[in-house]
C-alpha cells in the first residue's frame, strides 16, 4: 500500500524546490538586466554626450554666418558684426532660440588685449571698450568650444574695424 | 484493486506549465521591449547626427550648396514644423526600415531645432537624400532653405537663371526638360510657361510669382521658389511663417543696431526698421506683400555711410 501522506510530503519538497529554483532563476536574470541596463545607459550617456558635442562644434563653426551674428557689409564668412551682437544681448525674443542644450554662448575679444579691458563684460555704458559679450549664461555644467573670428564694427575714424575675437560655446553635459 | 492508467497531470505539472508559460511569455516581451528600445535608440542617434550634418551644410558667402546624404539603411524622414514662439520650431525624426517585426518602427525622439528651415515632403523615404540650401535674403539674410527631396522631377522650360542654377550645382534628379512630352514617365513634372504639368509656377517679375501645387497656390518671393516647389504646401506655409517672424526679429535687432552705430555714423532709419518689423509680425502677411518694402530698406542702407547689413 502506498504511504501518500510520505508521497504527499515528497511532493511539497519538489514544489518548493521548484520555487527556489525559480525564484533564484528570476533573481539572476534580473541582476542580468540590471548590469546590462546599467551599461547601455552608461554608453547612452556617453554617445549622448559625444552627440551634442558634436553639435556643438558643428554650431560653433557656423555661428558666425547666421543671421544674428554675421557681418553682411563685406564678403567675410568668418566675420562678426560687434554692433549686432551686442544689440542681440538685449533682445529677451532670443533667449530660447538657441536650444536647450546650449548652456554658454559668449563673445571675446582678444586682439588687440588691453589690460583695463581684460574679462570687461560690455553694457550700454562701456560699449565697444570692454571685450566680453555674454549672449547666454546657463547655471549648469557645460563642455564648451570655441571659435576664432573676426569681430567687425564701424569705427568713426577709421571706418571698418576688425579684431581678434572667439566665440565661446558650451554645451550642457550630463 | 483496478488500477486507471493514464497520464498523471499532477500539481507539479500544472505548477511547471504556469510559472514556464510565465516566464517565457516575461523573457519574449522583454526582448521585443529591448529590441524596440534599441531601434528607438538608434533612430534617435541618427537624427541628432542629421541635425549635426544639416549645420556645416548652411551657407555663408555661397549661393547654395548641394549634397546627397547617403543614410545607412533605407530611411524615413518625418519633416515636422511648428508655428509656435517667437521662432517656431523645426522637428525632424528618423524611422529605419527594420528586418525584425514591423516593416517601419514608430521613429525616435526628434531632432529640434529654432533656426533651421527644411523644406521637403512630410515623409521623405530612400537609402540617399538630396539636400539643397539656398539662402534666403529679406533684404538681409533671414537663414537658410534646407530642401530635402528623393523624388525625381523635371523642369519645363525654366528660366535661364533657375537653369543655370540646377545645372551648376548638378541637382541629382532633376531633369530639364523643352517638353513636358520629354519629362520621365516617374517624375514630377513642373512647367514654368506653359501649364498641364503637376505643379505649375506662374511668374510675376524677375524675383515673385506663386505655384500651383495639389490644388494650392503657394506664393514665393526669390529662392522660396525651390522650396515651394519641393515641398508640401502646409509644410511650405508654417516655414514661411517661422521666417516671417525671423525677419521681424532681425528687423527689430538691426533696428537696435541702428543706437550704437548712430554716434558713429549718422542715423539710420530706425523707424523704419520697426515699422517693417511691424509689418512681419502681422499673420496674414506674405513675403511678397512687403517686397517693396524690403528692396526700399536695401537700397537705404546701400546708400548709408557705414551699411547696417
Amino acid at each position: 500500500m502506498k504511504d501518500y501522506r510520505a508521497l504527499s510530503f515528497r511532493g511539497q519538497i519538489k514544489i518548493q524546490q521548484m520555487a527556489f529554483v525559480l525564484v533564484a532563476f528570476v533573481l539572476f536574470f534580473a541582476l542580468v538586466a540590471v548590469f546590462y541596463f546599467s551599461i547601455k545607459l552608461g554608453s547612452l550617456r556617453e554617445e549622448a554626450s559625444t552627440i551634442r558635442h558634436e553639435q556643438a562644434q558643428a554650431v560653433v563653426k557656423k555661428l558666425s554666418s547666421t543671421a544674428e551674428f554675421s557681418w553682411t557689409v563685406d564678403d567675410c564668412s568668418s566675420c562678426v558684426d560687434l554692433d549686432k551682437v551686442f544689440a542681440l544681448k538685449n533682445r529677451t525674443a532670443y533667449k530660447g532660440f538657441w536650444g536647450n542644450s546650449i548652456s554658454l554662448i559668449q563673445v571675446r575679444k582678444i586682439y588687440p588685449y588691453s589690460d583695463t579691458n581684460a574679462n570687461k563684460e560690455c553694457n550700454s555704458g562701456n560699449y565697444p571698450n570692454c571685450n566680453l559679450i555674454t549672449l547666454l549664461s546657463k547655471n549648469e555644467n557645460y563642455t564648451s568650444d570655441e571659435a576664432f573670428v573676426a569681430l567687425c564694427r564701424f569705427d568713426a575714424d577709421i571706418g571698418v574695424k576688425c579684431e581678434l575675437g572667439k566665440i565661446i560655446l558650451g554645451v550642457k553635459s550630463t | 484493486m483496478n488500477e486507471k492508467k493514464g497520464m498523471e497531470f499532477s500539481f507539479t505539472w500544472l505548477f511547471v506549465l504556469l510559472v514556464g508559460s510565465a516566464i517565457l511569455f516575461i523573457a519574449i516581451f522583454a526582448a521585443t521591449r529591448i529590441l524596440d528600445l534599441g531601434t528607438e535608440e538608434y533612430q534617435t542617434k541618427l537624427a541628432a547626427e542629421l541635425g549635426t550634418i544639416l549645420s556645416p551644410l548652411e551657407t555663408s558667402l555661397e549661393s547654395g550648396k548641394y549634397y546627397t546624404i547617403k543614410m545607412p539603411d533605407e530611411t524615413r524622414l518625418f519633416n515636422n514644423c511648428e508655428e509656435a514662439g517667437p521662432f517656431g520650431k523645426q522637428e525632424i525624426s528618423l524611422s529605419v526600415k527594420s528586418g525584425l517585426g514591423k516593416e517601419w518602427q514608430r521613429s525616435g525622439v526628434p531632432y529640434s531645432s529654432s533656426n533651421k528651415y527644411v523644406f521637403s515632403d512630410e515623409i521623405v523615404q530612400g537609402k540617399n537624400l538630396d539636400v539643397f540650401v539656398k539662402p534666403f535674403n529679406f533684404p538681409y539674410k533671414i537663414g537658410d532653405l534646407i530642401i530635402i527631396y528623393n523624388k525625381k522631377y523635371c523642369f519645363v522650360s525654366p528660366p535661364e537663371d533657375v537653369e543655370d542654377e540646377i545645372l551648376s550645382f548638378g541637382l541629382r534628379n532633376v531633369n530639364i526638360s523643352k517638353n513636358k512630352n520629354n519629362c520621365p514617365i516617374d517624375s514630377t513634372s513642373v512647367c514654368f510657361k506653359s501649364t498641364g504639368c503637376d505643379i505649375n509656377v506662374f511668374i510675376d517679375d524677375d524675383k515673385s510669382g506663386s505655384i500651383k501645387k495639389n490644388k494650392k497656390t503657394l506664393y514665393y518671393y526669390d529662392s522660396l521658389l525651390y522650396a515651394g516647389i519641393f515641398s508640401e504646401p502646409e509644410l511650405y506655409e508654417c516655414q514661411l511663417t517661422r521666417l516671417r517672424k525671423r525677419a521681424s526679429q532681425l528687423a527689430l535687432l538691426y533696428a537696435e543696431k541702428t543706437q550704437f552705430s548712430s554716434e558713429r555714423c549718422g542715423s539710420g532709419f530706425a523707424d523704419e526698421l520697426e515699422l517693417f518689423a511691424n509689418r512681419l509680425g502681422n499673420e496674414n502677411i506674405r513675403f511678397t506683400d512687403v517686397a517693396f518694402e524690403a528692396e526700399e530698406i536695401g537700397e537705404k542702407n546701400e546708400r548709408l555711410s557705414c551699411p547696417l547689413f
